[in-house]
């Protein structure tokens, strides 16, 4: 089967907001799909309902052909997230905690290993409170891979990173395409979905208003606006989405 | 080793790891008694030498400390930092988490009220005798009691400080109105009702029953419904409104 993810007609409201508004994605085996969008657009919530965090208030979301409603254990076995923000316990080293939630699943890759992939290995022995934001967010994607996951879910993977640590969490989700993983991210960075993105969506106000590749979305908006150096992600996005702040 | 065992293991390092914690439940009890063993030296309380009064009612106070105030402040803030929202994406089942940090809570509990007893009997020379069976029942219940109250607490909290806020005005009342530090009867006969309603008295009066008239099951037994009424409560309450998230 080569369908990964398969979003339909997902709807989420909160009170009188519609977060997110009936929308439907397919994501097949081993792409890198980007849900970009200004702040509020709805991509945490999409995410967290595929992730089953949350409960979308109609919709189906199936992940590898598990509905993730009705077979939440057997999903979480075959996902792996990384959240904005994790916070998890700080007096515990790296190789502690990569062992405890290893034993969390029916099946989990040596720590070493994990550790291995993040470039973490030689802060095996250290507590998580005592690292820096960059490898605390290099430990928050090695949580996501401690079950050696089919699907990944990545939160702002690079969000508030230095330009090389940004770069070396790019290599590391290239590794992991390499190997065959499906992942979902979410950022806010043009140049982040540029690089490492198959195909995008563009999230506004709860729905998904552009989709493809990034090349097929300056190719777009090309002719009629676009040329030359201007041609970019973020312009397209600037287009689609306006140039007013989002703030609310 | 099952997910629990090492659930239990993890929970019981980190308590470890905390000084706070390791100052809150076990230094503390036993800078209590030693400060309180001093203060009333030779004095005699209805019939008993102080610190064999004394030395159950910090077991008392250590027991609430452990159970309901470091607890219910450790559960708020590992829920407001989202390490449970980031541990439930995983398969670990709640049922497992809440029964190491109760595990944890108990070994605590028990190895904070033989400390208390061993500097009471090793620095004041106090004369503890009674059942230890009937010691170890009431140290359990009070323990139960205390996490479910605890547990239940934290849902009125929204962050550390508020949680803290309030299971310290609890506490403060269960210890000086429960009879911890000194005999009930020196307080006005119009607040008695009050004191008899709450756990901190009767698990007071149960502990001093064995400890200092040697008493039998049957006797401690009837002098714990009230005891056994807040942990039904509080269980109930706990499961009804307690939120991990």
């Amino acid at each position: 089967m080569d369908t990964a993810i398969e979003v339909k007609d997902l709807t989420k409201t909160y009170g009188s907001l519609t977060a997110v508004n009936n929308i439907s994605i397919t994501i097949k085996r081993g792409e890198i799909f980007g849900l970009l969008g200004t702040n509020g657009a709805g991509k945490t919530t999409t995410l967290e309902m595929i992730e089953g965090l949350r409960r979308p208030d109609s919709g189906a979301i199936s992940v590898c052909g598990l509905d993730v409603i009705k077979n939440r254990k057997d999903v979480k076995e075959i996902i792996g997230v990384q959240l904005q923000n994790t916070s998890i316990y700080e007096k515990l080293s790296l190789e502690e905690l990569i062992e405890l939630f290893g034993g969390y699943y029916k099946k989990a890759l040596p720590t070493s290993e994990i550790l291995e992939a993040v470039s973490l290995s030689e802060k095996r022995k250290s507590y998580i409170g005592q690292l820096s934001g960059g490898q605390k967010q290099r430990i928050a994607l090695a949580l996501a891979l401690v079950n050696d996951p089919e699907v990944l879910f990545l939160d702002e993977p690079t969000n508030a990173l230095d330009p090389q640590t940004r770069r070396s969490i790019w290599e590391i989700i290239e590794v992991l395409k390499a190997k065959g993983k499906t992942i979902i991210m979410n950022t806010h960075y043009m140049e982040e979905a540029e690089r490492l993105c198959d195909r995008v969506g563009i999230m506004d106000h709860g729905e998904i208003i552009a989709l493809g590749s990034p090349a097929e979305l300056i190719a777009g908006q090309k002719t009629e606006s676009l040329s030359g150096k201007d041609a970019t992600l973020e312009n397209v996005f600037l287009i689609l989405t306006g140039k007013t702040i989002r703030d609310f | 080793m099952s997910i629990l065992a090492k659930q239990i293991r993890i929970e019981m390092i980190l308590f470890l790891r905390n000084r706070q914690n390791l100052f809150l439940t076990l230094a503390f009890p036993v800078m209590m008694i030693l400060l309180f063993g001093a203060v009333f030296k030779d004095q005699i309380w209805g019939g008993v030498s102080s610190i064999n009064f004394l030395v159950p009612g910090i077991v008392v106070m250590s027991l609430m400390m452990v159970c309901m105030n470091n607890n219910a402040v450790k559960i708020v803030d590992e829920r407001t930092r989202g390490i449970y929202r980031r541990l439930f994406l995983t398969p670990l089942r709640r049922e497992t988490l809440l029964l190491s940090n109760i595990v944890v809570r108990y070994l605590v509990t028990i190895v904070s009220a033989l400390l208390v007893i061993a500097v009471g009997i090793g620095v004041y020379g106090a004369d503890i005798e009674g059942s230890r069976f009937l010691f170890w029942l009431i140290l359990t219940l009070g323990s139960l009691t205390f996490i479910s109250l605890g547990f239940f607490l934290t849902s009125f909290a929204k962050n550390t400080s508020s949680v803290m806020t309030l299971c310290m005005a609890v506490l403060f009342a269960f210890m000086f109105l429960g009879g911890c530090f000194w005999p009930t009867e020196q307080l006005p006969e119009s607040i008695m009702p009050l004191c008899k309603a709450l756990p901190s008295y009767h698990l007071n009066a149960a502990f001093r029953m064995v400890v200092l008239q040697n008493a039998g099951g049957i006797d401690v037994i009837k002098e714990l419904p009230v005891v056994i009424g807040w942990f039904v409560v509080s269980f109930i309450l706990a499961v009804k409104f307690f939120k991990w998230e």
